[in-house]
């Protein structure tokens, strides 16, 4: 395992404890995509492990709440159906 | 590579309008992964930025003082034109930006790499840009970290998106359109303009849904917001309201323009084919009003455009009904 895969590994376990509805799995999947590209990127550019943490723990909150937002909304709608 | 899609101005900014965020709050998400992005490439100026009809707008910005500038003297407005990242090493010695008021003046950029922030139908929005006030070169590294901070970003809007989207017919979400009347209603109030709203709602919606099954009524919905879609402005906003009613925003427009248009509405529904229904032509009403008396309250003139709908139904349905003919009507029967 690579050291990006490792740090996205940590990030993406903070996600275990939401309950992901199926339509946006994908969603997850992409971002982890995504992640493991700027974690390459950052890494590739002499950042530290440790400051390469801390920027994806950053970007996976931002997402994290995003996508809460999305799960409830699909929530709400699935509700009024 | 150019974007193919870079001449399609009109799809560009509906597909922007469509992310619904616009003018909207300062958000802690938006503002650190910013700050980040300043550490990482160290510059004084980066920027979330994205681009309107005249106008490119921060949603999130570290280092500027003002949230929004004039599009045209925007370096990402040229960022937009291509989805390849788009660098300037020397404001100062480029013939482009040499004379543009943010190179002579405050904020003084020298040099500038912007990332398109391109959405998954291959419209450039905006850009995630770095900034800074010295010339400078912006290594591949630094450009591969921006455009991998950029995918992050759209990932984000997308799902900001699902939010706010009706999944059935593409219109936002009652929550995304309360929203966004109130976002507009106070910028009609704070500059004194004109504001109307629409509810429209399909005439015997139930008879459809009993008589030839929910997938048709589902299609006819489907069909009628794809027509409101293509018919109402990129800076109008239609919501889905509830099952069969539709709720139409219409920054910039009077209580008559609003009526021309949802009459003109009121008959493309009318006229409308679908093979489905077996022949049968379904009708909608409409209920209008328009921004009175300086109001800002959304929920009054929701109300408004609500009882001047109920009336249009009790009139017979197929009909459009505005709430200020309406009270004129009730005030001069009680008179």
């Amino acid at each position: 395992m690579t050291t990006e895969d490792h740090i996205i590994q940590e990030s993406i376990a903070s996600l275990g404890e939401i309950n992901v509805p199926a339509a946006l799995q994908s969603r997850i999947h992409d971002h982890q995509r995504h992640l493991m590209g700027l974690a390459s990127s950052l890494l590739a550019g002499g950042h530290s492990r440790e400051s390469v943490q801390r920027a994806i723990e950053v970007v996976m909150e931002s997402f994290k709440h995003e996508l809460t937002i999305a799960i409830a909304a699909l929530v709400e709608k699935q509700n009024a159906q | 590579m150019l974007n193919n899609l870079k001449q399609d101005e009109a799809g560009r900014m509906m597909a922007l309008h469509r992310l619904d965020i616009l003018d909207t709050q300062v958000e802690q998400p938006f503002e650190k992964i910013v700050e980040l992005v300043q550490q990482v490439i160290n510059v004084p100026m980066c920027a979330v930025s994205l681009i309107d009809a005249d106008r490119q707008w921060f949603k999130a910005c570290r280092g500027l003082d003002v949230c929004e500038t004039a599009r045209d003297v925007s370096f990402c407005t040229h960022a937009i034109q291509s989805i390849d990242p788009f660098i300037v090493r020397d404001a100062t010695l480029d013939p482009r930006f040499a004379n543009n008021p943010l190179v002579t003046d405050e904020p003084h950029i020298r040099s500038y790499a912007g990332i398109p922030l391109l959405t998954p139908e291959g419209y450039v929005v905006g850009t995630l840009c770095a900034i800074d006030r010295v010339a400078r070169e912006f290594p591949d590294h630094e450009i591969a970290i921006l455009s991998n901070f950029a995918k992050v970003i759209v990932s984000e809007l997308e799902l900001r998106q699902i939010a706010s989207t009706d999944s059935l017919t593409g219109a936002l979400t009652r929550r995304a359109w309360m929203e966004r009347a109130r976002i507009e209603l106070n910028r009609a109030w704070r500059h004194d303009r004109p504001l109307s709203i629409l509810m429209i709602d399909i005439d015997r919606f139930k008879t459809i849904n009993d008589t030839l099954g929910h997938p048709v009524g589902d299609l006819v919905i489907k069909r009628f917001a794809e027509l409101f879609m293509k018919t109402l402005r990129n800076s109008d906003a239609l919501g889905r309201y509830g099952g069969e009613e539709f709720c139409a925003l219409l920054p910039e427009t009077s209580l008559e323009n609003a009526g021309l248009l949802a009459e003109r509405l009121r008959v493309l529904c009318f006229q409308e084919e679908i093979s489905e229904l077996n022949g049968l032509h379904v009708s909608v009403s409409v209920g209008l009003t328009s921004r009175q008396n300086g109001t800002n309250d959304v929920l009054a003139m929701i109300e408004e455009a609500d009882r001047a709908l109920y009336h249009a139904k009790k009139s017979g349905r197929n009909c459009c009904q505005s709430y200020e003919d309406l009270s004129r009507e009730l005030s001069s029967s009680v008179a």
